[in-house]
């Protein structure tokens, strides 16, 4: 569903007059993006990156939330660790930034590890990463490839085209919109209480729906040891 | 029923020396205070007070860098975004791609994903014209639908008189009437 017919929906239904349209579609850019930041699997992006000549790989413009980085191994997406000692500083002269090693600036870990990369979290000789939060980039170190797989978390909404909502997430947007509508007037605490409650159990269907075998699996695995106890 | 037999309607009670430019500025300022009750109505439809004017030109002022449409009539000062400006419609139908709003409006959207996102077009009042922003050029003729007093209307036109409410207009412009003197024919009647 087109995000402005999901606005018309919402007015039309909530008896809204239409002079309220520009405001509640900013509201509903700001129900999606809540969802999919922190509640929906959807607006996940996967992009391939070339670092850039100090070996750094910029965010995104489009780009919320970091997810991983990493690279292809016989077809398969292998993390890189994260390390929060890999130096992130830069040496620049005029407006150009370049690595000093004598700084430490770019010089590759050595960790004396099993060869190759290993499980997502463990430790590898290659491939490593430090996002520089302030710079907006991530640092890498002893990636093996030219270009590497960078996921993000995305609004979900796209800027030069349309954005297509799915229908199932419509009873959580309409709630999260009469809520935040409902702020900012204090006759209204109740009632914006209220509707918060019935955003909550609206992503809570969500979720439910949304959580699979596979996940439950995995939330079984996390913490348990296959053996049985006895 | 035409706005020329409303008005002869309330001569014919109060008396034909009453000129009709004075009836129908009588039934104006009742029929105003009905559109201002109407306004405290939590469900309002103003389609009946709606006269459509088609084909209207937009142009475009290249110091403020708006396109814009003057205004064909007056309208009812509402104290609403539409202000006067119920529908505006390409001629092909209708639909929500052209909706009121508010200099607050744009100044506090400026830059946030809802003006880059959306492909609908705002327009407010501005004076004796209509402003519109996210407008598509190469749109060249709009309809109107506006909200216009009693006495703009053409003595030919017809008016639908508020179901209920017919009997307290007209009541309410007698009463008006019957405590002036009928205009003679020498008075001069001022726009």
């Amino acid at each position: 569903m087109d995000i402005e017919d999901v606005v018309r929906f919402i007015l039309w239904t909530t008896k809204r007059p239409k002079s309220e349209r520009k405001r509640y579609l900013e509201l509903v850019i700001w129900a999606y993006r809540d969802m999919c930041l922190n509640h929906v699997k959807d607006g996940i992006k996967v992009t391939k990156q070339a670092p850039t000549s100090i070996n750094t790989v910029p965010f995104p413009d489009d780009m919320e939330d970091f997810v991983a980085v990493g690279e292809p191994v016989n077809g398969k997406f292998i993390p890189y660790s994260r390390r929060d000692d890999i130096i992130i500083t830069t040496t620049v002269t005029g407006s150009i930034e370049s690595l000093d090693p004598s700084d430490g600036e770019g010089v590759d870990i050595n960790d004396q590890m099993n060869g190759g990369f290993s499980a997502s979290g463990g430790a590898n000789i290659y491939g490593y990463y430090r996002v520089d939060e302030e710079n907006r980039r991530l640092f890498l170190n002893k990636q093996t490839r030219s270009e590497v797989i960078l996921i993000y978390k995305t609004s979900g909404v796209k800027l030069s085209e349309t954005t297509y909502v799915p229908k199932k997430y419509l009873k959580a947007i309409i709630n999260f919109v009469l809520w935040q509508d409902s702020l900012g007037d204090d006759n209204k605490i109740g009632v914006s209480t209220q509707r918060q409650i019935n955003y909550n159990h609206a992503i809570q269907e969500i979720k439910e729906r949304e959580f699979s075998i596979d996940d439950l699996m995995d939330e079984i695995y996390r913490g348990n040891q296959l053996s049985p106890r006895r | 029923m035409i706005k020329k037999k409303i008005i002869d309607g309330v001569r014919n009670i109060i008396g034909y020396k009453y000129d009709r430019r004075q009836v129908s500025w009588a039934i104006d300022l009742a029929y105003r205070q009905y559109i201002y009750d109407l306004m405290q109505m939590k469900e309002r439809n103003y389609d009946f007070l709606i006269k459509e004017y088609q084909n209207q030109t937009v142009s475009y002022d290249s110091t403020k860098e708006v396109h814009y449409i003057d205004l064909p009539a007056a309208v009812v000062g509402l104290p609403t975004k539409e202000e006067g400006v119920i529908h505006i419609n390409t001629a092909t139908g209708a639909d929500l791609d052209y909706y009121p709003m508010t200099i607050d409006d744009l100044e506090y959207s400026g830059g946030l994903d809802s003006s880059v996102v959306e492909t609908h077009t705002g327009y407010m009042v501005v004076g004796n014209r209509i402003e519109f922003y996210n407008f598509n050029s190469a749109i060249t003729k709009l309809n109107l639908d506006l909200a216009i007093s009693f006495d703009d209307f053409d003595m030919t036109d017809d008016i639908v008189m508020p179901g209920g409410k017919d009997y307290d207009i007209v009541q309410a412009a007698i009463n008006m009437l019957l405590q002036k003197r009928p205009m003679e024919k020498s008075d001069k009647y001022e726009q």
